[in-house]
């Protein structure tokens, strides 16, 4: 695979095909988590983190398990089984050797441990038969598309705290509009790469 | 199909139990030593996790007691003598520091009702915060107890009841001293003071006496004669109605005899 191929791929998951904004997945924590732009930081790195590790592991559950065994209807609850585990294996591992880290992402880990975007860059993956290396990359940078969407978001938020917001729009419908427009404003993106 | 059937159950069997055993082996490899005395402090602290030492609660408060962070004073609900156990656990040489006066909070007004003229009738919204900020509440007096509960409402430990008279009643076996109903209070009309002690001026005027006499008939008007009486010198004057040393009153109650407007009580005798 050349560089070429990569920089689509990375283009397309952060930009072109957002997984927020774009493909619709992980509303929860992109609406959840982005009041402050601290926090979303925090659980931008954190998704980035376990959707990065998921999708090589997810990956080698696909290829070494299921097709060999002509089972691929057991996708998805493999899938979650061994993301789960996996999180909880990376939480333990973090909090003993790196307490730093482990307050930076804090309760934002075991959130995010089924998350449906965690779950579709996975299923995505092997749906566009992306070798190892791809998958690895798209993972990644889908993360990367996340924590772009969820800190404008908490950006525009935080603002939006100090604006005079007609009373019936306040909280959450006001936080519902403004995803539609950042949304909208990524489909600009369609089309960039011919 | 049914071999189907027994190899998906046999792979999802085989994936739950090697990630359940690696997760298993992974909690034992990387468990955390926690400091055991952290959980020892945590059991000797009261648990009602009240926020008056400034921690989010006591087990913070305990964990900044091991680590050193924090001054074993710094919880003021603890008793004497669970103070001086957790100095033991924790190897502390801070024992001369721990308190042996508990305080409890006292409101500092007797204007009930009855005795203490009214502006106005309010009807907003029944919390002394709120009632202060239209037009300084209801009560005549300035500095007298609104009678609308917000120290009520933020005692942890449901010592404070409200009497017919609207004057807020503290219970002193269930007080625990922790000054959050001091700080809640717009009128600073609630102060502590030592449980030993149980005389009290409640009254909070600092008013000249004609001007305190005309809001509410059991103001303090200064004129000195419990500061007179007082065999032990224990009541002075500093700009403001009288006020007691605790370190010197005897609680033998000659003032509450002799003074003229009847505003200091025997706290600890109802």
């Amino acid at each position: 695979m050349d560089i070429r191929e990569i920089m689509i791929v990375i283009i397309s998951a952060v930009l072109i095909n957002n997984y927020v904004l774009q493909r619709f997945l992980g509303c929860c924590p992109y609406l959840g988590v982005s009041k402050q732009l601290e926090t979303a930081l925090g659980m931008g790195m954190a998704v980035t983190f376990v959707m990065a590790i998921a999708s090589a592991f997810t990956w080698i559950v696909q290829h070494y398990i299921l097709l060999p065994l002509d089972l691929i209807f057991l996708q998805t609850i493999a899938f979650i089984l061994v993301i789960a585990a996996l999180v909880q294996f990376v939480e333990l591992v973090i909090r003993k050797s790196s307490p730093t880290l482990y307050q930076a992402l804090g309760i934002y880990l075991p959130l995010i441990t089924t998350n449906c975007a965690v779950l579709g860059v996975a299923v995505i993956n092997i749906r566009a038969g992306y070798g190892f290396l791809p998958s690895l990359v798209n993972g990644t940078a889908a993360a990367i598309g996340f924590t772009l969407a969820i800190i404008l978001m908490a950006g525009i938020r935080e603002r939006i705290e100090l604006s005079d917001v007609p009373p019936a729009l306040r909280g959450v419908p006001i936080a519902l509009i403004t995803a539609g427009l950042l949304s909208l404003a990524f489909f600009g993106f369609a089309g960039m790469v011919k | 199909m049914s071999s189907n059937i027994i190899l998906s159950v046999a792979v999802l069997a085989a994936l739950g139990f090697i990630l359940g055993a690696g997760l298993a082996y992974a909690a034992r490899a990387f468990a955390i030593t926690r400091d055991p005395r952290i959980d020892a402090v945590l059991a000797e602290l009261p648990g009602a996790n009240c926020g008056a030492c400034g921690y989010p609660g006591c087990s913070g408060y305990a964990e900044a007691l091991v680590i050193g962070s924090a001054l074993i004073t710094g919880c003021p609900v603890s008793r004497k003598e669970a103070s001086e156990r957790i100095a033991d656990i924790i190897g502390q040489e801070e024992r001369m520091n721990i308190n042996s006066d508990k305080l409890i909070s006292v409101v500092k007004c007797c204007g009930n009702n009855n005795t203490s003229a009214r502006i106005f009738n309010y009807s907003g919204l029944e919390d002394c915060r709120a009632a202060t900020r239209f037009y300084d509440g209801p009560k005549k007096c300035r500095h007298g107890c609104l009678g609308m509960g917000t120290c009520i409402s933020v005692c942890p430990f449901n010592a404070i009841t409200m009497s017919p008279l609207k004057l807020p009643v503290i219970d002193r076996d269930r007080c625990a001293g922790c000054g959050l109903c001091v700080d809640a209070c717009p009128r600073q009309v609630m102060v502590m003071m030592p449980e030993r002690s149980g005389i009290q001026v409640l009254c909070n005027s600092g008013e000249a006496a004609k001007a305190a006499r005309q809001v509410c008939s059991k103001s303090c008007i200064k004129c000195h004669k419990c500061a007179n009486i007082c065999p032990a010198e224990a009541i002075f004057f500093d700009n403001g109605p009288a006020k007691i040393n605790f370190d010197l009153c005897t609680n033998c109650g000659l003032c509450v005899q002799e003074c003229p407007v009847k505003c200091i009580y025997e706290t600890n005798r109802g």
